[in-house]
């Protein structure tokens, strides 16, 4: 760094020459659609840098991320991709194509978390695997048994609430719980659910969690307010 | 295998790195794209950038203001653009500034003190505003981001030496365009 800084009248200078400057190439020309190899190459990148600069993560946190790693790395075959489609559901705008799929929007009406949800059924030997995380606009809850299998519930109000998945690994689908209407996949070791509900969005993942699709709504449909 | 996990979820998980993207990958593209009319290079280009402020530059940009932030990744942008469009040369050709010019190049503290001892802050905003843009963006780096040589080099992927001509010859240009400004003052 230099010594010397510069005053707040210069940097304001400086800053609105440069607006002057790039706002007119931004005004005049627009974005090109970004490839899916690019939005691949770049989530990849973001996901490594995010693991980087994660430190508080524990066993079953890492396994997470290990796991979603190998999807990122799916992503690369993108060049084979079908075109994309978009549909909504369970609340959310979503498109998808053969190798993966993203949630552009969902219908969260909530400003901040007004309520807090949590899992009031787990299985067996399972119990919250450390405090969750609340904050204004998201609640994360980790829960976890001994063998490091975790069950990860989102709770989200944020507007920023982009999400990607893949598709070649298993297909998603529309389901009634009962309670909810849900976009889910449910497999041997684990499942993945996301939905809209009270005005927030809602996601449940499993890993490495024996699962059918019964005992997986269990799980969903457990989902209650709890604080 | 599962292999579905969801990875990028709410603003409050992000790291800074993944904001940026969010937030300004888009004007970066725009910005690549105008100089390349190609969309896959612009694309490499935005994807370099996000490699090298991953790996070096988090922790200098964290204590950036925003403006600053935005302005960071998108002069990267250009100027990496530049590069693979091989312009800078032509942008560059300014050889004859120095021997043209009357007085010598300050140094750095100075230089600053000289910009702040304008009384009128219209008066040096008109004068970087003509700047032409390799320099205003470079004087910016280094003045207002407060980088070092090293760090604008890897920022721009150019040398060391073409980072010192390109802040040189800025100078120069400033100074010359404040003198000259004084000078229809009086």
């Amino acid at each position: 760094m230099n010594k010397s800084q510069p005053s707040a009248q210069l940097t304001a200078a400086f800053i609105d020459c440069l607006e002057a400057d790039y706002g007119a190439v931004l005004s005049a020309r627009t974005a090109p659609e970004r490839s899916a190899d690019f939005r691949a190459r770049m989530l990849r990148l973001l996901e490594k840098e995010k693991r980087a600069s994660h430190r508080l993560v524990n066993a079953a946190w890492k396994r997470a991320l290990i796991a979603a790693i190998v999807a990122l790395l799916l992503l690369a075959a993108v060049a084979c991709a079908v075109p994309a489609i978009r549909k909504s559901i369970a609340g959310l705008l979503i498109r998808e194509n053969n190798i993966y799929g993203e949630i552009l929007a969902a219908d969260i009406t909530r400003e901040q978390i007004d309520d807090v949800y949590g899992l009031t059924l787990l299985p067996d030997g399972f119990s919250e695997a450390k405090e969750p995380i609340i904050n204004s606009t998201a609640v994360m809850r980790l829960y976890s048994d001994k063998s490091g299998a975790c069950i990860n519930l989102m709770q989200t109000c944020s507007k920023f609430s982009q999400m990607t998945y893949d598709t070649e690994n298993g297909k998603l689908y529309e389901k009634d719980t009962g309670k909810f209407t849900v976009y889910m996949h449910v497999e041997e070791m684990g499942g993945m659910a996301f939905w809209v509900y009270d005005g927030y969005r809602f996601t449940v993942t499993a890993v490495d969690v024996p699962l059918n699709e019964d005992s997986f709504i269990e799980i969903i449909n457990s989902v209650n307010i709890v604080g | 295998m599962l292999s579905f996990l969801s990875l990028i979820d709410n603003e409050e998980q992000r790291s800074l790195c993944e904001r940026l993207y969010y937030d300004y990958s888009g004007e970066m593209l725009t910005v690549a794209f105008n100089v390349l009319n190609d969309a896959s290079e612009a694309e490499d280009i935005v994807h370099d950038v996000f490699v090298y402020i991953a790996k070096n530059a988090m922790d200098s940009l964290e204590k950036h203001s925003e403006a600053q932030r935005r302005f960071y990744l998108l002069i990267a942008t250009r100027h990496r653009a530049w590069n693979r469009a091989k312009m800078t040369s032509r942008l560059m050709s300014l050889d004859e500034l120095e021997e043209k010019h009357k007085f010598s190049v300050p140094n750095d503290g100075e230089f600053l003190r000289r910009l702040e001892a304008q009384s009128s802050v219209n008066k040096v905003k008109a004068c970087i505003s003509k700047l032409p843009p390799i320099y205003r963006d470079t004087l910016f780096l280094r003045f207002i981001s407060n980088l070092r040589g090293k760090e604008i080099s890897d920022l721009l992927d150019i040398s060391q030496d073409a980072v010192w001509q390109r802040i040189r010859r800025g100078k120069l240009l400033l100074s010359e365009l404040m003198e000259k400004e004084e000078g229809d003052r009086e």
